[in-house]
């Protein structure tokens, strides 16, 4: 650990530590080779589950186990249980893997048993003699609460919020997309440097078009209004600035083009500096040129300039302005 | 003997209590004196019941002013006749303040252990009052980017103004030249400002009583600000349960007397007598006790080698035989030519709670922290019809969210600074109330009022400055929102060098390690042999 001091260890200290660790070694390497005997055996017993969930403990990303657990399960404890059964089984395996996240958050084979539990989740309970969907549900709904608190704590985790799509997909009574674009919004407002939320939101945004819902007018309106505040507040951040990319898309609407490179050209007026505003401006005036406005010499030469700015500003990336000034 | 002291510290308030509490750890013999029946002296807190009791002594009818005197003087200019029932649940601090998130004062808390006297919570959203209406004051990135009445090319500026004071501008090339401007033309010349905006930045993130205060000295404020903003939340700011100041003060004092200061309230100083050595006739001669300070009622006077004492304490007869312990350059108000001279202030306990319309957050976008009842609100000056042009007058709410009220009231502190003395309280602060009030719906009704005026010396005070000296007078404190808390930390701090210099002169201290380490060997327990 950081600034932990390591004091001088006597010899008798060491060989102490090495002992400790050697039988801990040999107890894991025993544990394991049980395991795998027993796997190899097919062996579907409830001491064999138990047996798992030791090894597991010790190293959640040995995923060989992940399987054979459920193979456990699938052929030796499901065929003995009634749906209810199952349930609580299940159930207690997501409460298992939520503790298992909070110690290893991002351990991929954690987030796949679980996707398998709620996949398994039978339909129940029986309500009127039918069987209903509140089981599913129940847990579904727990594992969206669960998904948005490891967002809460840390909101620029991809993982969790591709996992939260997953969820949102899975869920038997689907929620309306917007209640996910006011997600998107709180978590944008909260800090609008998080490249997931923007682009959480423009997936919304893409279903909702593909559906017809959209105002064709009103929403870009909105949304560069919400971005451009992003842009003047902090003109470095590249989430902004790449959802604002996503907004202009193939660049065929010429009024919004020229607008919003008239927005961008006074935010460079405020912050000369900018090499995002100049980036941008370069991207643009080139999709003017090539969409709408293929003569333009004015146009040629103000990317020209910004070319030879950026090259000045980010000399790093000097031969890669050469090159789109080239062609 | 068991009347013998190593110091005697005048007065509880909140800075020498401090002093008090790290004197004593520091292994010193401390005697802690206040003739008031109660902790905290200027800075104390008082149930309903005791404030109308100290406000009969300060009415307007025994009142004359006393134009030299170090004192802060207090008149009484109206209380409302009737005391409310549950009188002593409510918690009425004199000289209300919030604690910064950031800074000497919490430090002080943390290390003295103090903190775990008392509970705190998170201030909540300051706002400023503009054209009528309350508005939220942006204090960092996201509350800026949430905020739409802030036009584009203001959120840039305002931003890139943040980033600047935010870091280390004393040697940047914006401010060369013009450190004692008014802060108002700097942030228009350097930083493009607009009016609006720069309203904002004057009085509600440097705190500024008034317009055209200077430059740098802003700017360190608005600098502590935005360091404290994100520590525990998003408000820079905590306060204390139980009315804050007078608790806090109480708890440093509690502090002291565990370890064996020993405490005496409620007994008026008769006398203070200077020992000189050798002098005839004396039978202590052989004591080397210097200062003998006589108390009503106490048989045996106490002695000391050292006094410590607030302005207030000094007896005149003593005044120039003191020492001033000096402020450091950054909160001496006298450095600035815009000296407090007096405050208008008011207590008002209202029916239900004082809430605010939140005019410019993001509707989408839940109040994440919770609704406190502790605000914080700056009227500017010249925002108010009938206000002042010239003073920015601060308000600060409290409730049962810091238990400071009994459920279902709330209290309403009003401060005005004031150039000069004299005048209304009731008078100058009405308006400011009447503003608070009706915005609540439904209208917040008030039940108790006390108006009354806060007069602080026009002067230093006499005395030697800067002489090491075994009679030491603490920095006046003056009252400050936002920024009191740190000064007393400061001025406590001073403090106790001060009287360890003079008590211990051989001993020598890294000053580096505070005021809060054990200077007796015998507390090192808690540190890990191994590591």
């Amino acid at each position: 650990m950081h600034n932990v001091k390591r004091g001088p260890q006597s010899q008798a200290a060491i060989q102490a530590r090495k002992e400790r660790e050697r039988s801990k070694i040999s107890e894991y390497l025993a544990l394991t080779e049980d395991v795998i005997s027993r796997k190899k055996a097919s062996d579907w017993s409830q001491e064999a589950f138990d047996q798992t969930q030791h090894l597991l403990q010790l190293n959640p990303e040995f995923y060989t186990i992940w399987n054979y657990r459920r193979n456990i399960m699938l052929n030796g404890i499901f065929p003995r249980s009634t749906p209810e059964e199952i349930n609580n089984l299940l159930a207690n395996e997501l409460v298992m893997t939520t503790t298992a996240l909070k110690a290893h958050p991002k351990v991929y084979w954690i987030w796949n048993h679980r996707r398998w539990c709620l996949e398994n989740v039978p339909d129940g309970p029986a309500v009127d003699d039918q069987p209903s969907l509140q089981w599913r549900k129940a847990n579904w709904d727990r594992e969206l609460a669960v998904v948005e608190k490891m967002l809460d704590a840390d909101a620029r985790n991809f993982q969790a919020w591709n996992y939260r799509r997953y969820v949102l997909a899975s869920l038997p009574v689907q929620r309306p997309e917007t209640s996910d674009l006011a997600y998107t919004t709180r978590k944008i407002s909260a800090s609008f440097s998080n490249f997931s939320a923007w682009h959480q939101r423009s997936k919304v945004y893409s279903s909702l078009w593909n559906a017809g819902q959209l105002d064709p007018y009103l929403m870009p309106t909105k949304e560069f209004e919400l971005v451009h505040n992003a842009l003047y507040t902090d003109p470095d951040d590249q989430s902004a600035w790449i959802y604002h990319r996503w907004l202009i898309g193939s660049g065929d609407n010429m009024e919004q083009l020229q607008q919003e490179v008239a927005v961008i050209e006074e935010l460079l007026g405020e912050q000369p500096d900018s090499k995002w505003c100049m980036d941008s401006l370069v991207y643009y005036n080139r999709l003017i040129l090539e969409k709408h406005r293929p003569g333009s010499e004015e146009l040629r030469q103000r990317c020209l300039d910004l070319l030879q700015e950026l090259a000045n500003i980010d000399s790093p990336r000097k031969l890669r302005y050469q090159e789109i000034g080239g062609c | 003997m068991e009347n013998e002291f190593d110091v005697i510290v005048l007065g509880t308030g909140l800075s020498e209590s401090i002093s008090a509490a790290a004197l004593a750890r520091a292994g010193l013999k401390v005697a802690h004196i206040d003739p008031n029946a109660y902790y905290g002296a200027d800075e104390a807190t008082l149930t309903l019941d005791e404030l109308c009791q100290w406000a009969d002594t300060h009415t307007s009818s025994n009142f004359t002013l006393e134009r030299e005197s170090q004192s802060i003087q207090y008149q009484v200019q109206y209380r409302s006749p009737d005391i409310l029932p549950h009188s002593k649940q409510y918690s009425l601090s004199l000289s209300p303040s919030v604690i910064p998130s950031v800074g000497p004062f919490i430090s002080s808390l943390v290390s003295s252990g103090v903190a775990r006297y008392g509970s705190f919570k998170l201030l909540g959203p300051v706002s400023l009052y503009h054209d009528g209406q309350f508005t939220s004051v942006p204090q960092n990135k996201e509350s800026i980017f949430q905020d739409r009445t802030i036009p584009l090319i203001e959120k840039r500026r305002l931003m890139r103004f943040l980033m600047f004071a935010s870091g280390d501008f004393e040697n940047s090339p914006e401010l060369q030249g013009k450190e004692n401007i008014p802060f108002d033309e700097f942030l228009r010349q350097s930083f493009s400002l607009g009016e609006n905006i720069a309203q904002v930045v004057i009085f509600a993130l440097a705190y500024c009583n008034f317009s055209g205060e200077s430059t740098l000295m802003a700017l360190h404020r608005v600098r502590s600000c935005l360091r404290s903003t994100g520590r525990y939340g998003s408000s820079p700011f905590l306060v204390g349960y139980y009315g804050g100041s007078g608790e806090i003060a109480q708890g440093f004092c509690r502090s002291a007397a565990v370890n064996g200061g020993v405490y005496i309230l409620g007994r008026r100083i008769s006398n203070i007598v200077i020992n000189e050595p050798l002098s005839p006739g004396d039978h202590d001669q052989e004591s080397s006790y210097r200062y003998s300070v006589e108390l009503d009622d106490f048989p045996d006077p106490l002695r000391s080698s050292c006094l410590l004492s607030s302005p207030s304490h000094v007896p005149d007869y003593l005044r120039l035989h003191a020492t001033r312990i000096p402020t450091s350059d950054n909160c001496s108000p006298s450095a600035s030519h815009h000296r407090v001279l007096a405050m208008a202030r008011c207590i008002v306990i209202v029916d239900g709670a004082v809430s605010l319309p939140r005019l410019n957050g993001s509707d989408d976008v839940p109040h994440s922290e919770g609704e406190s009842d502790s605000l914080l609100v700056v009227f500017p000056p010249g925002s108010l019809n009938h206000g002042s042009m010239i003073s920015s007058v601060h308000v600060l709410t409290a409730g049962p969210g810091t238990m400071s009220a009994p459920t279902g009231k709330s209290i309403v502190h009003l401060s005005m600074p004031l150039y000069e003395r004299g005048g209304s309280s009731k008078d100058l602060l009405d308006p400011y109330l009447a503003a608070m009030l009706s915005t609540s719906s439904p209208s917040a009704k008030p039940l108790f009022q006390l108006f009354y005026m806060q007069y602080f010396p026009s002067t230093d005070g006499g005395g030697r400055a800067g002489v090491t000296s075994d009679f030491c007078v603490s920095p006046a404190l003056q009252p400050d929102i936002p920024q009191s808390a740190d000064h007393a930390a400061q001025h406590a701090e001073r403090s106790f060098w001060h009287v360890m210099q003079s008590v211990r002169p051989g001993l020598s201290l890294e000053k580096e390690q505070g005021i809060w380490t054990n200077v007796d060997i015998g507390n090192i327990g808690d540190e890990d042999p191994e590591w």
